[in-house]
């Protein structure tokens, strides 16, 4: 015989299940898309601020007749600049991957960034997507010319190496620094 | 179904309404706070941009055109520090021509912000405020305000003139 109070017990606890694990669901989905955010945050503010010191660097120690930028391109920089303080100029180097060398990555965009000093390479950084060098003159003109950069703005976006639910933390920085070496040369 | 058993349903419904709507909050001021430390990120990069901007122009504009030799007298009165006639920015080359500088624009990530820059002399006895004397040392202070931003975030520097 039907019963319509059972039928609708059933029914109101069947919606009320559902409900529960709907909720539990958007919130592990929330957690880990925020985790994968801070997780962008954090790698990108490691990566910036190492890239921030050494660029303030650039000319530190270097003879005033000698030329401290070396040279440049849109996703790469060679310079000057006695980064271990032992009185020899170092030859710095800044580049980013191409994509085929972060393959073993979930995220088919991201790269890894590289950072040398006398030829001696490292990663410094993984997950970027995209890096970018502008160059500045002292009138505050975009320059290709090496004598002439005083300014450098630099950009970029890191990425999660992985995905939920096909969405990747990301986050961007960029900043513009005026190195105080490059003034004299 | 009597009417018992319907007031503890719709009580239950009531209870469970509440509770979702204070997760869904708490969910949505989550992510606010994820976008608000991305905007944060970035205006710390602005901030830092102009400041390393102003770093990068003379002292004061007497030094672009002379070596004075009663320094600082010879600086820009307190009161007229500020852009040079026919100066305009990014064209700027001493550090004052900031003062009251104020630009509005947009990220690529679409953060709008209002840039608010004050140049002022410090003295050695307090580097906080601006002192009403030419001093070696010029105060930068950089704001950033945005709708975007719970707060207005503040970046200061401090340059000294090297004769």
């Amino acid at each position: 015989m039907f019963d319509i109070e059972l039928t609708g017990t059933f029914l109101i606890a069947g919606i009320f299940i559902l409900s529960i694990l709907g909720m539990n669901f958007q919130l592990l989905e929330t957690s880990a898309l925020n985790n994968m955010q801070t997780m962008a945050q954090e790698n990108l503010t490691e990566v910036a601020s190492i890239i921030e010191f050494d660029l303030r660097k650039a000319g530190y120690g270097v003879p005033a007749a000698t030329a401290a930028i070396l040279a440049i391109s849109d996703t790469t920089i060679r310079f000057l600049a006695d980064i271990d303080q032992n009185g020899i100029p170092d030859t710095m180097n800044y580049r980013l991957s191409s994509r085929s060398d972060a393959a073993s990555t979930e995220n088919p965009n991201d790269r890894y960034l590289y950072r040398s000093v006398n030829g001696s390479e490292n990663d410094v950084g993984i997950g970027l997507t995209d890096l970018r060098f502008d160059f500045y003159s002292t009138t505050g003109n975009q320059t290709t010319d090496l004598d002439s950069i005083r300014t450098i703005r630099v950009g970029f976006t890191v990425q999660t190496l992985f995905a939920y639910s096909g969405q990747y933390g990301s986050a961007g920085w960029s900043c513009q620094i005026s190195p105080k070496n490059l003034e004299n040369i | 179904m009597g009417r018992a058993e319907l007031l503890i349903l719709l009580g239950a419904i009531v209870i469970w309404g509440i509770f979702t709507l204070s997760v869904n909050k708490s969910r949505f001021n989550s992510e606010v706070s994820i976008m608000q430390s991305q905007f944060e990120i970035s205006a710390v990069g602005i901030a830092n941009s102009y400041l390393e901007e102003a770093r990068s122009k003379a002292f004061d504009e007497i030094l672009l055109s002379s070596t004075p030799s009663t320094l600082p007298d010879e600086f820009t009165a307190p009161g007229n520090l500020g852009v040079d006639a026919g100066e305009i920015y990014p064209n700027f080359d001493d550090i004052d021509d900031f003062h009251n500088y104020t630009v509005s624009d947009t990220t690529l990530e679409g953060f709008f912000y209002t840039v608010s820059i004050t140049v002022g002399y410090v003295a050695t006895s307090d580097f906080d405020n601006f002192s009403t004397i030419r001093t070696l040392y010029k105060r930068t202070n950089v704001t950033i305000s945005s709708p975007d931003l719970s707060n207005n975030l503040n970046l200061s520097r401090i340059y000294a003139y090297i004769g």
